[in-house]
């Protein structure tokens, strides 16, 4: 992969890691230290159902499946893998994070239903 | 980010001597590598949701003791050291800060300790 693609990448991977800092830190005080944290079922159905809430939770889905994802590739690149295995690597984590984001969008819509 | 390819994995984490910086990067990766861990193990139980109230509610009651508690402030001090870090090489990747990264790495470290004590007391 060229520089200017792994300037964008460092760029991509900080990027979401700033905003992992807002949307990590509103997730983990929503969900686990308000009310003292989202110990059964019903409040989790009940928490989902603010809008805001289910926004801000797929948001922060989407970027830190995002960020984990490309941070692996960053760990593996610095392994020294060869340019075409880094392009079937890349392949196969975005075919792996559009699987987790979907399976966590699934979860959400079967707890609305 | 490094992007120095050795070609080994070998004395990633040999911090042994080693200057503040180069220690600050080995923990930036072993904590980002314990943190996707976690978030596969995240994924795991948050499926217990799909199996309905009995499901989620008997998984909540198995993770409510004492040991599960301490593993979640270590989880809390490694997402702490993670972002903060993250925060730190960003300012530097700007040129903030680049001479007194090293005071920086400390900052973190304390600010990490304390943080994830505050977080302890709020779940007493």
């Amino acid at each position: 992969m060229s520089n200017e693609n792994e300037t964008s990448a460092w760029i991509l991977q900080a990027a979401t890691g700033f905003l992992l800092v807002i949307l990590l830190g509103l997730h983990i005080l929503a969900n686990h230290f308000s009310k003292g944290g989202l110990l059964s079922y019903d409040q989790v159905v009940r928490h989902l159902s603010n809008p805001l809430i289910l926004l801000l939770e797929v948001a922060f889905l989407g970027t830190v499946v995002f960020h984990a994802l490309a941070g692996v590739r960053a760990i593996l690149l610095d392994t020294g893998i060869p340019r075409d295995a880094d392009e079937k690597l890349v392949k196969i984590l975005a075919v792996v994070g559009v699987l987790m984001f979907l399976y966590g969008v699934w979860i959400f819509a079967r707890l609305l239903a | 980010m490094s992007n120095s390819r050795t070609g080994s994995t070998k004395g990633w984490f040999d911090v042994k001597g080693k200057h503040a910086g180069y220690v600050a990067f080995a923990l930036h990766r072993a904590t980002g590598i314990l943190l996707v861990l976690y978030l596969f193990l995240h994924f795991g139980v948050l499926t217990s949701l799909l199996a309905g109230p009995e499901a989620y509610n008997g998984m909540i009651h198995l993770m409510s003791n004492p040991v599960v508690e301490i593993l979640e402030l270590g989880l809390i001090f490694v997402i702490l050291y993670h972002g903060l870090n993250g925060i730190r090489l960003g300012l530097m990747a700007l040129n903030i800060g680049v001479r007194r990264h090293e005071a920086m790495f400390w900052i973190v470290l304390a600010a990490s300790g304390i943080l994830t004590a505050v977080a302890a007391t709020a779940m007493l």
